[in-house]
This record gives C-alpha cells, structure tokens and sequence, in this order.
C-alpha cells in the first residue's frame, strides 16, 4: 500500500523535523553543559585512579585513593560535619525565611525598601560577610556577645569552642540566606489560589489553621523545589568554613568541600581531592533520592 | 626571534662573567660587571605575595632602579593572595605560562622544586661571578634552598616571629627582669599579671593563623623536630614536656579563650595593654612604631628549654620558574632583587629580615625593636625543615594541638598521636 | 482603578487584623537590624584611620570622619577597574545564559525528542557536581582552549550549570499547551512561539534568573582567582582580598572596598525589583 508507507515517511520526516528543532533549541546549552561539566566530571572520575597530574604527568594508582578514602577517619568527619551543618542551616534559615515571608504578605506600607534590606546580605561575597562577623562576634564588643553578657555575664567563644563553631558558621550562613528563601517563600504565598483563603476565612477559619491546613500544604511543591535546592547548595559549604575558621577547631568545621580544597590546594594531592570530590557527589545524590521520595509518599 | 635573543645573551653574560673574574681581586669594580645586563631585553613577571598595603609601590621601586641595570628588561609585578597561595601557584605552574620570577615561602617552596616546577639555579648561585654576593648570604640559608641535590632560588627575607612584652606590666608585678628565665618563671609572671581583662599570656592558637609558628620554638627549644635527622620518621618525641607546658599556659586562664582570637584581634589587645607577653611576628613592629601605644613595649623570644633557645621564623626564596623563557632575565632581575641596597631598603619598608648579613649593621637605624631582631634574634632562628610535604604534616596535627590545648589531651598524648599522624604521611 | 486594586488586595490578603500587622512590622523590624547590624561595623572602620581591626575603647562613632580609605581605594589601587571587570563579566554571562538557559528550558518542557527523559536526569544529577571540585580539570580544559586569562576563562564555564534550565523549565511548564497550537497551525516556526508568545508570559522568570545568575557572578572567588592572573583583568572580590596582607592589614581600606562593593549590585536588586513581583513567580515552584 503505498499510501501508508507515504504515511510512514511523512511521518518520519516530520519527527525528524521535530527532533532537529527540539536538539537545535538544546544546542547552546547542551554544547556548553558538555564542554565545562560533563567532560571536566569525566575527566575528575580519571583523576580518582591517578596521583600528581596537575604540575607533573599523571600517574596510574589504580584504586589507592578510594582505599584511602576509606581509613582516612577524617573523611567519616567532614561527611559528619557537612550534614550537621546542614541539618541546622536549612530548617533554620527556611523556619526565618517562611516567618519575613508571612509578615511581608501581611504589610502594605513599605514593601520594597524591606525586603532590598532583608535581600542585602544575600548580596554579600562571603569574604565581606565574614570580616563583618569577626566584629559581630568579637568577645569584647561584638554585638552578639554585648547581648550574651546582658543575658548570661558571660562573653560566648563563637568561633573557639568546638562545639559552638559549626552552628557559628551555619548562623552566618543563614544570615546570608534567608533573604533569598524569603523571597522566594513570598513568591509561592503570593502565588496561592485566593478564593481558597477567602472561603476558609468566611468559614472562621483562624490565621494560625489557615497556615497549617491551607498555606503549607499548597506550598509542597515550593518546598520540594527548595528543599532539593537547599540540600545540594549546602552541603557544598566551604566559601564561608575557609575565611572564617579553616576547619578549626580540631576540625570541628571540617566539611567534605573544604577537605576537597585543602587536597587539592594544600596537599597536592588532586587524585584524592578528584575521589573525595566523588564522594561528595554521592552523599548529595542520595539525599536527593531519598528526600523525593519522602515528598512523593507525602 | 626568541633563540637569538637569548644565545646573543648567553654569550654577553659569559663575557661578564669573564670579565668579573678578572675585576674580582679589585675591590670595588667586583660589583659592577655582576649587574651589567645592558644585553638582556624581553619582558619577565614576578609574583609576590604582598608583606604590605604598599606592595605595589614598594616593588615599583624595585623594578624602576632595575631600568639602570637591564634597559631593555620590562618586569610586571603581581601579587598572590596569602589565603591561596597554593591555588594561584600551582594553577600557574600548570597553565604553562607561569610568572618568572617567584617568591615562595619555605613552607611551600621544597614540594614545587620537588614537582620540578622550578628552574635548577645551581649552576647560576654557584658561578664565580655571583660569588661575592654568594658569600652573603650564610650557610644555613642555603642549606634551607636545597632540595634534592640542586638548588631552586636564593633565599632573600626572613619573617621571624617573636614575642611582644608590655614592661610597664611586667614592672608592675615585679617580674620585668625575671620572666623569661625559664618557663616556670613565664607561668608565674602570667598568673601575676591576669585579672580584670588583662591576660598574661597569648599565643596563636587557630588554624587559620598557621598557629604552630608559636608552638614550634618550645618544640625546638627542647631540642626536638617535627622529623627525626634523616627524615624517615617523626621527631618530636623530647617535645612532650614543652607542649605540656603550652597546655598549661592555656589551661590556666592566663590567655584569652582559646580559639577567641585571631592572631590580630590578640595583638589589637596587645597595642590596647591588655596582654603582657604577646607571641606575635616582626612586620608589627611597624605599627607600634607609627602609632605608639601608652606603655614601654619591647620584642623577646620565648624562655630557653632543655636543649636551647631559639627563635621561629619563615625564610622567603626567589625562583625561576621552570617554564620561563626569558630565564636570564629572570636570574638578572633576582641579583639586582637580592643585592643589598634593593632587599635591604625592602625589608626596611615591610619590616622583615633580611638574609644577606652584609648590610644587617646598617639596616633600621631608626627602630632599635628592629634592630635587636635583626642582630640577635635572626641568628637563633631555627627555621622548619624544607621537606616536600611540610605543610601537610603541620596541617595534619595542628587539630591534635588544638584539642590539647582546651584539655582534652597531656603533653605525651600529643605528641604520640602527632607522631602517628607524621609517620602515617611518610609511609605514603 | 486604586479603589478596585486596594479591594482586591484587601480580598487577598487574609485581610489582616491591627494586630497582626503590628506583629508583622515588629518581626520584619527585627530582621531588618539583624540584616543590617553587621554592616555598620564596617561602615564605621571603613571611616577611620587605623590598621587596626578593633582600637580600644571602641570608637563606633568616629569623632572625625576619614575619608583617605576611600581615596586611596580609588586613586592607588584597581578598584574601579575589577568594578567594571565585574559588571562586565556579570552581565555578559547573565545576558547569555539567559537566552541559552531559556531555550533549553522550552525544548525540555515543551519539544518532544528522542532522548528527552534521559537528558533531563543526567542535566539534574550534574546540579549535583560541588563547584569547587571541578577547579583542576576545569583549568585544564579552558588552559588547552587558550582562554587562562581572558574574559572568556570566566564567562564560558559560567554557563554550564543547568539549574538555571530548571528553575526556568517550571515555568514554561506551567503554561497551557495549546498556546502554541494556533500559532502553529498559522505556520509560526518554533522559534517565533518561542520568542513571541512563551518568553513574554515568562518575564518574571526570567528576571528571578538573571538576578540569582549575576548574583553568583558577582559573589564568585575561587575560579576567577586561578583562572584570571594579570590584576587589571581580576573582579572584586579577589581584587578584595588581594588588599589583604600578610601580618599587616589594612582593615580600613577593606572595608571601604568592602562597602563600595556592595553599591552595584543593590542599585542593581532594587532596579529589577519591581519585576520581582510575586504572583507570576510562583509558577517556578510548581513545575
């Protein structure tokens, strides 16, 4: 029958066509995707079996670092760390962010200047963020200790006990996050169905269970979204770890990225910089796994 | 065009040198023929990490007296950033085109000449035209230079780290004569003086602040090393007592906090006469100087131990970079460097030391701080020993001091876990 | 027509008692210092002349104002240079990955292809990837394309990361399918639906992207740090940090620069703020 395969070859052209158009769309970003990611990740997965190769050739060791990485204790540390420090900065900063977002879609008057201040260290390099908190918290007149001596009598050693320095560093991380969070919490609020919350409140509903049973809810997929985000933007936290503490005390601030740098820059050590880089990748992913699943059953 | 240059310049530098060995025995032309690279011409790079705010003007200096030496040379200063240091040199080194002419720190300079990053500058520091200037600059900084049978730079500053005493404190409490005796003497004179917001005693204690420059004099002082002699295992091990002492001097609550402060914040403390025996490094000498403080302060080193008393300091090294083209260039631009009027009138402006002691007499005539350093604390120093991976085996234990210092650990703990930390790098 | 806007307004609003809008002023008020409290700090050693990080007793208040950091910040050192290398840079990057990052975005939600499922995963698992990780072999590949210290060294990796895809593709998604039909069937290509009809409806989008972009730009160190090695090519935040000596530093003159750094970037934020409104940005977090 002629007629059908006509049809047929009609019908791959045109998904041809589609397929072209579709990949033509995708070039660009596909060219540079491969280029500077996929490849330099390809090229980091080689790395992991060699030693040197950055200043001198490159030399095969076969699986030397992924042994290493596993009697290396300070390995299990930094993991600990990294996922210590995020499970205080993300339900922290989120916790802050959903509060100013809930206050700003309560105001009316002076939206705009509020939330650039609120946005203004969000904008801020790390390395100004942390000469300001070398002030902030500085024992004699940082103004979180003048507050801990009003309180307590006592000056706090934010940044010398081991004990306090990693939710020292996540409090400077959540300062300079939340207003970014609050942005973005504010957007999903504002985006919400209204007449939902009109109903519920011709219904007597109270501000509080209007919170619990309509916003929340209705802004799973905002969470979802931010909570994967969130996760893989912190558990890379090293800008902030490197100027303010460099690990210390006792590697109390140790993350897996900064033992990256510190292998690669201090050590020089790139193959195992390359396979803790590795590592890294693969606590990220399955935290992202399990954490989609979690939101799918909800 | 680029061979040419530089055979042309091979062969007018094997004439000066020719012709220095024929002026040497008349003093006062040796110098001359040494800097003679009319010949030479291209354009060279050195990267420096910067000892001060005025770097760039200071270098400029430097590079501008050069035009008299070599016209035809063009030297482009840049800085690296301290904090990434590593980074910018070793993604320079493997870019290919790295600067020419490096300035590296004793902490960092064994592991590039190692990699063979750096050019081997035996033949140069060793031929009969440089040897005047050679002669200058003492043994065991060469010694320090040394890496694997060559030598990689010529040693050019040194950065001692001393300690700072507030007399009027000391006095005070009557222990101005007595508190450097031993460091029994230095625990007592701390506990006298602490109180009411003034502390004692302070020392580096973060990571950050490379804090083991300020534990490895009483290490020394007793007569240990992070490596036993030939390098094949740690050393430490006769440094139990010292670090115990180091302990206790932390534990007493002579000092701020430990961790509190970073070197800075602890010498801003200093300067406000709120600490008496201040560790702490020479280039703030200047800030004292300018901006005098309302009290008698003067510099020190830390108590004698069992086996000495020494002094730490960091060594700074000029180098070739393996992949310079220009290398003559590069080697001229370090002579005239090197030479006592251009690091003499350098380290006067940063308040560093310098190598050279040819010109240490008349150096800092205005600062007797600077000159006490200079004469008497430059010859104690015992500097680190230049093996490849130094700063990783710093790196690695300092978190073990760290713990020590907050009470978690004896003195003897200490070092044993240290010297399992050593040995573990060393099998490697 | 303001009558009928403060209705609805009022309508959505949860309709807000006094008190409650007294709370929400007072907690916003809290986060306002919270969020600016820091920055006096540095407002006030940038202000003085010292090279010391804290004098004592404190002088908060400078008693005279210095200005010599700032002259020295703009005569002696590149400052106005990395200002302008970074704005470039920044916008240059923002203005490209915008326009990539949006046509990937509407081939991955709105094309069909071969290979449409497997690509959207693998692009997913390399937001993944930690950036600093990537440095070495990184500055192998733009060293071997000859690009160590040009502008093209920080522009081009800049545009690898596909989160921008995603944050964009959640917004085309949300848009109805049959807007392109009838374009379609009038013969409109691909290229006239994309750029007449879905880039308009996604404005919002694209301005939360071109901020969070230039925001990772203008905060960005470690890569520039190595890959860019002549100073008067360098950004400010390494510019910034390269001010910073060893043993002796100047607090005032960073903390000018600190300050004066921070101007761009807001006059920028508030600038495009009100594009920021929120109502169409929530299509993003639906996807």
């Amino acid at each position: 029958m002629p007629g059908t395969s006509e049809l047929i070859r009609a019908r791959r052209r045109q998904s041809l066509r589609r397929n072209l158009t579709a990949y033509a769309f995708l070039a660009p970003a596909l060219a540079m995707f491969v280029l500077f990611l996929a490849w330099p990740v390809v090229m980091l997965f080689i790395q992991s079996f060699q030693t040197g190769g950055v200043m001198g050739p490159a030399k095969f060791v076969g699986l030397a670092n992924w042994r290493q990485i596993f009697s290396d204790d300070l390995v299990r540390q930094t993991i600990f760390n990294t996922l210590f420090y995020a499970a205080m900065a993300i339900p922290a900063v989120f916790i802050i962010a959903m509060v100013l977002a809930l206050c700003l879609n309560a105001i009316r008057i002076g939206h705009t200047p509020i939330k650039t201040i609120l946005y203004f260290p969000t904008l801020q390099p790390i390395l100004i963020a942390a000469l300001m908190f070398t002030f902030v918290l500085h024992q004699d007149f940082g103004i979180l200790n003048i507050l801990m001596r009003a309180i307590t009598g006592e000056p706090v050693n934010f940044l010398g006990n081991a004990s306090l320095a990693m939710p020292t560093i996540a409090m400077v991380e959540v300062w300079k996050g939340a207003g970014f969070w609050t942005m973005l919490f504010l957007a999903g609020i504002q985006g919400l169905p209204r007449d939902l919350f009109h109903a519920a409140e011709l219904d007597g509903a109270g501000p509080l269970r209007r919170f619990f049973e309509l916003t929340l809810p209705l802004l799973k997929p905002t969470f979802f979204f931010s909570v994967v985000f969130a996760t893989i933007v912190n558990l890379q936290v090293f800008d902030s770890v490197f100027v303010l503490t460099d690990g210390g005390p006792a590697n109390a601030t140790a993350t897996t990225a900064w033992y990256i740098y510190r292998s690669l820059f201090s050590f020089n050590e790139p193959g195992y910089g390359a396979t803790l880089s590795f590592i890294l990748v693969l606590v990220v992913l399955a935290l992202t796994i399990v954490q989609s699943f979690w939101f799918r059953e909800k | 065009m680029k061979p040419n240059v530089t055979s042309i310049s091979r062969r007018r530098l094997l004439q000066t040198g020719a012709m220095a060995a024929s002026f040497a025995a008349m003093p006062g032309l040796a110098m001359r023929p040494l800097f003679a690279a009319e010949a030479l011409s291209g354009s060279i790079t050195m990267i420096k990490g910067p000892h001060s705010a005025d770097e760039a003007k200071f270098e400029a200096m430097i590079i501008n007296d050069f035009k008299s030496v070599a016209p035809e040379v063009d030297v482009a200063f840049t800085t690296y950033d301290w904090a990434n240091m590593n980074a910018e040199l070793t993604t320079g080194f493997a870019s290919g085109n790295p600067s020419d002419v490096l300035y590296l720190v004793d902490l960092i300079y064994p592991a590039y000449a190692k990699q063979g990053a750096l050019h081997d500058m035996t033949a140069l520091v060793d031929s009969p035209d440089w040897a005047a200037e050679r002669a200058h600059i003492p043994e065991f900084a060469w010694a320090l230079a040394k890496q694997g049978g060559g030598t990689w730079g010529v040693p050019v500053l040194g950065a001692v780290y001393n300690i700072f005493i507030n007399k009027d404190l000391l006095a005070k409490a009557g222990v101005l004569d007595s508190w450097n005796k031993s460091y029994g003497d230095m625990m007592e004179a701390a506990k006298k003086i602490t109180g009411n917001g003034t502390y004692g005693f302070s020392a580096r204690t973060r990571t950050g602040d490379f804090a083991f420059w300020d534990w490895l004099p009483y290490v020394h002082n007793a007569g240990a090393d992070l490596l036993n002699d030939d390098w094949t295992a740690c050393g430490l091990q006769g440094a139990e007592a010292a670090t115990q002492f180091l302990i206790d001097m932390h534990q007493a609550g002579v000092t701020p906090p430990v961790g509190s402060m970073s070197t800075q914040e602890q010498f801003d403390l200093f300067k406000a006469g709120r600490i008496a025996i201040c560790h702490g490094e020479t280039p703030q000498i200047g800030e004292l100087v300018a901006n005098s403080p309302a009290f008698e302060w003067d510099v020190a080193y830390a108590p004698p131990g069992e086996k000495g008393q020494t002094v730490m300091g960091n060594f700074g090294i000029l180098s070739i970079a393996e992949a310079s083209p220009n290398k003559d260039a590069a080697w001229a631009f370090i002579k005239h460097w090197a030479s006592g009027p251009q690091v003499g009138r350098f380290a006067e402006q940063v308040n560093l030391q310098v190598v050279r002691d040819d010109i240490v007499a008349n150096m800092f005539a205005n600062s007797p701080a600077m000159q006490k350093v200079q004469q008497d604390f430059v010859p104690r120093v015992k500097g680190i020993q230049p093996h490849p991976q130094i700063l990783k085996m710093l790196q690695s234990i300092w978190p073990v001091a760290e713990r020590a210092y907050r009470g978690e650990l004896s003195g003897a703990a200490t070092i044993e876990e240290m010297c399992g930390i050593i040995d573990g790098i060393l099998k490697q | 027509m303001t009558k009928g806007l403060f209705r609805r307004r009022n309508a959505v609003s949860l309709q807000p008692t006094r008190s409650m809008t007294t709370i929400a002023y007072g907690i916003l008020l809290i986060g306002v210092l919270i969020s600016l409290t820091p920055f006096f700090y540095i407002l006030s050693t940038s202000l003085k002349e010292t090279r010391s990080l804290f004098s004592y007793p404190p002088e908060w208040i400078p008693s005279t104002l210095f200005w010599g950091n700032y002259a020295k910040l703009l005569q002696e050192t590149e400052f106005v240079r990395w200002t302008f290398n970074t704005l470039f840079v920044g916008v240059v990057v923002t203005a490209l990955k915008l326009v990539l990052d949006a046509m990937a975005a509407y081939a991955l939600a709105k094309l069909d292809f071969f290979g449409k499922r497997a690509m959207t995963g693998t692009l997913l698992l390399a937001v993944a990837v930690p950036v600093a990780a990537l440095i070495i072999p990184l500055f192998f590949i733009v060293r071997s394309m000859g690009l160590i210290n040009t502008w093209w060294a920080l522009i081009l990796p800049a545009l690898a990361n596909p989160l921008g895809i995603f944050m964009l593709r959640s917004f085309i998604v949300s848009l109805p399918d049959d807007l392109g039909h009838s374009a379609r069937l009038d013969g409109a290509s691909e290229w006239r639906v994309f750029t007449q009809i879905i880039l308009p409806l996604i404005k919002p989008g694209l301005v939360v992207h071109a901020i969070y972009t230039f925001m990772l730009q203008y905060t960005s160190f470690l890569w520039p740090l190595v890959a860019i090695q002549t100073e008067s090519r360098q950004v400010l935040t390494v510019g910034i940090s390269g001010l910073k000596a060893n043993f002796v530093v100047d607090w005032g003159l960073i903390s000018a620069a600190s300050l004066l750094a921070t101007i761009p970037i807001t006059l920028l934020f508030i600038f495009l703020q009100r594009f920021f409104l929120a109502q169409n940005l929530s299509g993003a977090l639906k996807g």
